[in-house]
């Protein structure tokens, strides 16, 4: 027989949930250097997203993460581009996750399947990018001009943000935090 | 099995997406900016059919004070100046103003897209000196950059100059 998921979402997991969307405003935080390549800021955040979305193995936790995260990031680094497309960004990332998660198996502790959550992830923000710029009326020159560069840095960055996140969550694993309980060692795991 | 599957679909999804970037991009050629100290003739005639669409406002109070296109950008004069290590080409911030009509004021407003940075950044009249340029990019469209203007406070796709 079998159970239906609880839809009430635990105070342990809010906390998580919570905690995540402060980990991408750091994470953001921390990265946003002036060296001039797209998309490295997003290292940390698309890591914290993974390591989330890892341990707070629901339907739509990710999006959820991503809503915090974004609000956060939208209240304290501000563009003009609109409150709508800052938290957007983040919530499309969470959306692709949250997708992933369960074709993996919820095993983004695997090295595979999370630098490819992780790309894709990344890559989400991306296209909600492409659609503010043309919702801002920026024409298809300048949106193509240097997206290919983009977009493989995106993808690139958002795979080592989902290497990392799985790094973590299999150290959480072997911690035996207890949201992590069900799931096998990793070490033990045949990959 | 399944995992499996995803993870190649997903590596795939990923290579078409690089791949729809890199055709968009080369169906889509952005100009090429202009060298020297100011843009010649057919590299403006590029630019202006190429991103014909694109424009930068000079408002003031909600009033629109002028419109510039990036041809007409380049022609109220290109200059080259050096700012934190790299090399910027394009008109004047103040002389931009001025074709405008804006002689003073006391902030001034920068407003871009916001795809790519904050899309906004307010500075003080007084604190633009002649060094502060807008650069025309490789994209065709204009970003701000001057020795009082931190690189990671940087506007680029500057659609709007707001006066106050």
């Amino acid at each position: 027989m079998s159970r239906r998921p609880d839809a009430r979402i635990a105070i342990a997991d809010m906390t998580v949930i919570a905690l995540i969307g402060v980990t991408m405003l750091v994470g953001k935080t921390l990265l946003r250097m002036p060296i001039s390549v797209s998309g490295h800021a997003g290292v940390l955040w698309t890591a914290a997203l993974v390591i989330g979305r890892g341990v707070v193995r629901r339907p739509g936790s990710a999006v959820l993460m991503g809503a915090v995260g974004g609000m956060l990031i939208a209240v304290f680094q501000p563009s003009d581009g609109g409150f709508f497309f800052a938290v957007a960004k983040y919530v499309a990332a969470g959306a692709v996750l949250d997708i992933m998660a369960p074709l993996v198996g919820e095993r983004l502790d695997r090295i595979a399947p999370a630098v490819v959550a992780g790309a894709l992830a990344h890559t989400g923000k991306v296209a909600v990018d492409l659609v503010q710029g043309i919702v801002a009326g920026v024409t298809a020159p300048v949106l193509a001009a240097g997206l290919t560069a983009e977009t493989l840095l995106h993808i690139g960055f958002g795979a080592l943000g989902g290497l990392i996140g799985a790094l973590v969550l299999r150290a959480l694993i072997r911690a035996r935090i207890p949201q992590l309980a069900g799931i096998a060692d990793p070490e033990a795991d045949a990959e | 099995m399944r995992s499996r599957i995803t993870l190649i679909v997903g590596a795939l999804l990923l290579a078409a997406v690089a791949g729809g970037a890199w055709w968009f991009e080369s169906v889509e050629p952005a100009p090429n900016a202009p060298s020297g100290a100011a843009g010649s003739a057919a590299t403006t005639a590029t630019s202006t059919a190429s991103t014909s669409a694109y424009r930068v406002k000079v408002t003031r109070g909600g009033r629109v004070l002028a419109t510039f296109g990036l041809a007409q950008l380049e022609g109220i004069g290109m200059k080259q100046v050096t700012v934190q290590g790299g090399t910027e080409t394009g008109p004047a911030l103040l002389d931009v103003l001025g074709a405008a009509g804006v002689e003073s004021c006391s902030t001034v407003t920068i407003l871009g897209s916001g795809a790519r940075d904050s899309g906004r950044l307010e500075i003080a009249f007084a604190d633009i000196g002649p060094d502060t340029v807008l650069d025309v990019a490789k994209r065709g469209t204009v970003k701000v950059a001057g020795p009082n203007i931190p690189r990671e406070s940087r506007v680029r796709d500057i659609t709007e100059i707001q006066v106050r």
